[in-house]
């Protein structure tokens, strides 16, 4: 088990952001998800990270052998799906990883290293901690509107669109102006208007595991591009 | 910009985060299904503009500042380029974003005909990338795709991509983000108003 800084991962996302920019589809990108794997597991985000490989793995293996076999219309758009699929696969993987192996508190520490100004850092900061929020009161609202008898399919939608616009609109926008008001109370309560340089008790700093992470990904990705542009693969 | 900007307060920067999750959420919701099917692909600023119409609305209620938006630009264009977009649709969306904060601050955020007008425009940002495929295809598949791999996805896209498709985008979207931000109007005025969560 390592920790890596946060500022670390940024980068790592960001040569898994150049990877897919420069390299296409191909053997490489096994190289790739196995190394994002293992970092995966090595930050301790087991589970995913190794349902994360399998779902890859199985859609590799597909591409692979079964796509060949088939021909026509359903060929040319599975094979036009699973590029964009292998083209995001990194990314998301990675950012995955990213998100949550990172608290929020270690993130804005970490990002007021890099001198990044605030208005952009709190809403990022704001937003990973809303997603998961966002989920679970959606499958609340969507329990709420099944009391009431109605859903989100076609049939109800043409008989009344009215209610169920009101019924899908009013109650995410209500909790999300009630959470930004909540949010922002207990965020100035602990001083986060303060303007002198921020504190964190947690220790943010490159360690020797940075370090090798980045040069492992850094090798990759150029061993990665020099056969490519070698045309090897 | 800097004047502005002073005026930000915390409650400001947490609204906007909040908002920018809704209007990615939104997006993503009704132009995910667009994006992944080629034939399709031309659509998504469609399906992207459909839902996200109430949710702008209310979001320029709350924070009628004008770096509000651009944050949301700067925030979506960085997260755009970390998962590896297309560059016309980032920065499509950063310039989009920003023009939209200029139309609606022209009647101080508070005249509805201008936030319609800023949020059709905020719509048009994810066209960027298609733009760039119109005027330069040679270097849009060669940043999608390298060195000829899946030939026929290029077919399929120049296929695809005609002067009615184009036409079609375009008015499309326009349409579909008027009926969505009047429907976020309408919502603002019923609602919202009276329930004092926006003035």
């Amino acid at each position: 088990m390592i920790s890596l800084d946060p500022r670390t991962k940024i980068i790592l996302l960001g040569f898994t952001a150049l990877f897919s920019a420069l390299i296409p589809n191909g053997i490489y990108l096994i190289v790739w998800i196995s190394l994002t794997a293992f970092l995966g597991i090595m930050l301790g985000r087991i589970g995913k990270t190794i349902r994360a490989a399998i779902i890859f793995a199985a859609l590799w293996l597909f591409a692979t052998f079964v796509l060949p076999m088939l021909s026509g219309v359903a060929h040319t758009s599975l094979l036009v799906w699973l590029g964009l699929v292998f083209k995001c696969f990194p990314c998301c993987m990675m950012a995955g990883i990213f998100i949550e192996t990172t608290q929020i508190g270690e993130f804005m520490a970490a990002m007021s290293k890099w001198k990044i100004p605030r208005s952009v850092v709190i809403p990022i900061g704001i937003m990973f901690r809303y997603f998961p929020t966002v989920k679970e009161d959606w499958s609340h609202i969507k329990d709420a509107m099944a009391l009431r008898g109605i859903n989100l399919s076609p049939a109800c939608f043409i008989k009344n669109p009215g209610t169920v616009i009101d019924a899908m609109y009013l109650p995410i926008l209500v909790t999300a102006s009630k959470a930004s008001d909540e949010l922002s109370a207990s965020a100035i309560t602990r001083g986060i208007e303060n303007p002198s340089r921020r504190t964190s008790r947690l220790d943010i700093r490159i360690k020797p595991a940075d370090v090798g992470a980045v040069i492992l990904f850094a090798l990759a990705l150029i061993i990665g591009y020099l056969l490519t542009v070698g045309g090897r693969i | 910009m800097n004047s502005e900007k002073k005026g930000f307060t915390a409650k400001d920067l947490i609204t906007t985060g909040i908002f920018s999750v809704l209007l990615l959420l939104a997006a993503m919701i009704t132009g995910g299904p667009f994006a992944s099917i080629p034939t399709l692909t031309f659509y998504f600023p469609i399906g992207a503009a459909l839902l996200a119409g109430p949710i702008f609305m209310l979001f320029i209620a709350k924070v009628p500042k004008y770096g509000a938006l651009a944050i949301v630009g700067v925030i979506m264009c960085i997260l755009g380029t970390l998962t590896g977009m297309h560059w016309g649709m980032n920065f499509g969306f950063l310039i989009c974003a920003i023009l939209a904060a200029v139309i609606s601050g022209i009647g101080k955020f508070k005249k509805p005909a201008l936030n319609l007008i800023a949020y059709i425009v905020y719509c048009i940002g994810p066209m960027g990338s298609y733009l760039v495929f119109i005027f330069n295809k040679e270097s849009w598949v060669s940043f999608m795709l390298k060195k000829g791999t899946e030939q026929e996805y290029i077919d399929k896209m120049s296929e695809v991509a005609t002067g009615s498709t184009i036409a079609i985008m375009v008015i499309g979207t326009i349409v579909v983000a008027t009926l969505s931000g009047l429907l976020g109007l309408r919502l603002m005025r019923k609602q919202f108003v009276k329930a004092g969560i926006a003035s």
